[in-house]
């Protein structure tokens, strides 16, 4: 993997992009605005458009198996299809893993040596971007199906990303609609735990958009956001009204935890089955 | 007779099209196996299934006795090296990562023998040059020396010299005799360039529309396509003795004709055959290459 071009071109981003946003703050904070807002958020900013990055990176990654031709001599000398499968799924995972794990960093140290504002350390921003992996679990086992099951790669990275984008495009529908309810809901309605904000919403609204809102990987990593901005402002003292109430973390990351490893493992279980049926030539 | 592979029935369906029938093949344990037919005919679909890439619809094969839906075929697979249609290679790493990626997919523990398999097929000059920059020649040779990487004896080349210039088929087919005769390794090669076929096939498989439509050893062919005079004559008993008595070898055909490999004197022979009562009937030459051999088997026009 380390010799691919996609996946040097991945590293990049994920050290180039911080080096980008955080120099950006600097120079904000230098020459335009003396107080600027905190950048706790930015550490874990990569899991907005995580589908994406993933979407391209996994597609392009594996469907080079496809067009070279090369997954043929595995087959050939004996390997089953299912440890192909597998193979393929843990390497783009951990490469994954390890491009979230250098843009959190890169982020944060940069942070901390341009002197920008951050309100938590690094043990309370590292839990947040260690739950970026389980959304890396799910993202990759998605579009490790999609790339395994078109066997091309042209039209692999079409459908990855047409996917990814409905993800992300779902999953801000779904909060900003959510956001919208909450907004109409009184501050002290919300505090009471007893009250269900969704009560006066249809039957389906009711049960639909509170699963998307906590099985899309896209709307977890709002909800992470959320929570970060939220910890870091209590912390700082200045916590102002929040739209939706963000989840305790130990809930967030086990709900997180729950949906994406069904995901990952139904798309999974899917992408072997038909794998195995597969015709290759 | 050892086989490597043996197919029985075998069968592949592509939804309304049937691009195997019944097929039924035998490869020999150290034969270098021409696999013949035209376009469209089977050849590439059959290897896919004995490689693994796809399953038969119907009928079985086996490999070194292993039935394909044993377990065990996995293991047996480990045997094989082949070159399905297009070389299978990182078109962005050198030859030498190429087979390196490939040792590894093998799980053998070191690299030992790259320098040596890029020496048996001509490319240890070519040092740090991504594929993608090759010559098609130079894919082909560096796609078999992936195929050899783990040693294999049995070796399956779906039309190696396809696109390639008179000298890349002149490589292509002194390594396919030399890892033949001196490793030992069965190849299958198949091919509709029957006169290169020619120059290296210990065996031949015809295939047409699915089907095997005859297996047959080099010798057999041989026999088979000789240049003969084609005589017919009157008296098939007298004929015998009389090409007996001037030396030439012969082959009686049936009760009227017989082949005969060389070059009579039409006059002493017709003179000869007259004294005992025999008359000729009719004298053709006959010479039977392997091209209009295959065209007899198959159906088509011929063109003089």
């Amino acid at each position: 993997m380390c010799r691919s071009k996609i996946f040097r071109i991945c590293l990049l981003f994920s050290a180039g992009y911080p080096l980008f946003q955080m120099t950006l703050r600097l120079i904000e904070r230098t020459f335009y605005y003396p107080v600027s807002e905190p950048v706790d958020t930015f550490t874990i900013l990569d899991l907005m458009f995580l589908g994406i990055v993933l979407a391209a990176f996994v597609s392009l990654y594996l469907g080079r198996e496809y067009s070279d031709g090369v997954i043929r001599n595995k087959l050939i000398i004996g390997h089953s299809r299912m440890s192909i499968y597998l193979a393929n799924l843990l390497t783009v995972t951990l490469g994954a893993f390890l491009m979230h794990g250098i843009f959190f960093l890169a982020m944060f140290l940069l942070g901390r040596l341009y002197g920008l504002p951050m309100e938590l350390g690094f043990g309370e921003l590292a839990p947040a971007a260690l739950l970026g992996f389980l959304f890396i679990i799910a993202y990759a086992s998605i579009f490790t199906m999609v790339s395994m099951l078109t066997a091309s790669g042209s039209v692999g990275p079409v459908v990855a990303l047409i996917i990814a984008f409905f993800l992300m495009i779902m999953g801000i529908s779904i909060y900003s609609a959510l956001s919208d309810m909450y907004a109409e809901i009184p501050p002290e309605l919300l505090a009471d735990p007893g009250f269900n904000p969704l009560a006066s919403r249809p039957k389906w609204q009711q049960v639909l958009f509170p699963l998307l809102y906590n099985a899309l990987p896209s709307s977890q990593a709002m909800q992470l956001m959320d929570y970060v901005a939220y910890a870091g402002a209590a912390k700082a003292g200045h916590l102002s009204t929040v739209v939706i109430e963000p989840t305790v973390f130990p809930l967030l990351a086990g709900t997180s935890a729950l949906y994406d490893l069904l995901i990952a493992t139904f798309t999974t279980a899917i992408g072997i089955l038909l794998f195995r049926r597969k015709d290759l030539n | 007779m050892e086989y490597v592979l043996t197919t029985e029935g075998l069968n592949k369906q592509y939804k309304k099209y049937k691009a195997l029938n019944g097929l039924n093949m035998h490869v020999p344990k150290g034969s270098i196996y021409g696999f013949v037919g035209r376009n469209g005919a089977g050849k590439t679909t059959l290897i896919r299934l004995i490689s693994g890439l796809q399953t038969p619809t119907a009928g079985s094969y086996e490999l070194y006795g292993i039935p394909h839906r044993d377990r065990r075929i996995s293991d047996v697979r480990r045997r094989m090296g082949a070159v399905v249609e297009t070389p299978s290679i990182y078109l962005d790493l050198s030859a030498e990562d190429n087979l390196k990626v490939q040792y590894r997919v093998l799980g053998l523990p070191s690299y030992d023998g790259i320098p040596e398999l890029l020496k048996l097929v001509g490319l240890e000059d070519v040092g740090k040059k991504t594929a993608g920059r090759f010559s098609l020649g130079m894919r082909q040779r560096l796609g078999i020396a992936i195929a050899l990487c783990g040693h294999p004896d049995y070796l399956v080349l779906d039309e190696p010299v396809n696109g390639l210039d008179p000298q890349g088929i002149i490589d292509i087919r002194e390594l396919i005799l030399k890892l033949n005769h001196e490793r030992g390794i069965t190849i299958l090669i198949s091919s509709h360039i029957l006169d290169e076929l020619s120059r290296l096939a210990t065996h031949y498989g015809f295939i047409d529309h699915g089907s095997i439509v005859k297996e047959i050893s080099a010798q057999e062919l041989e026999d088979t396509c000789r240049k003969s005079v084609r005589i017919f004559v009157s008296d098939m008993v007298v004929l015998p003795g009389v090409l007996d008595a001037m030396g030439m070898e012969y082959k009686i055909l049936d009760d009227h004709s017989a082949d005969i490999y060389a070059q009579p004197n039409v006059t002493q022979l017709s003179l000869a055959l007259y004294e005992k009562g025999c008359e000729i009937q009719s004298m053709t030459e006959h010479d039977e290459s392997l091209e209009s051999y295959f065209i007899s088997l198959v159906g088509g026009e011929r063109n003089e």
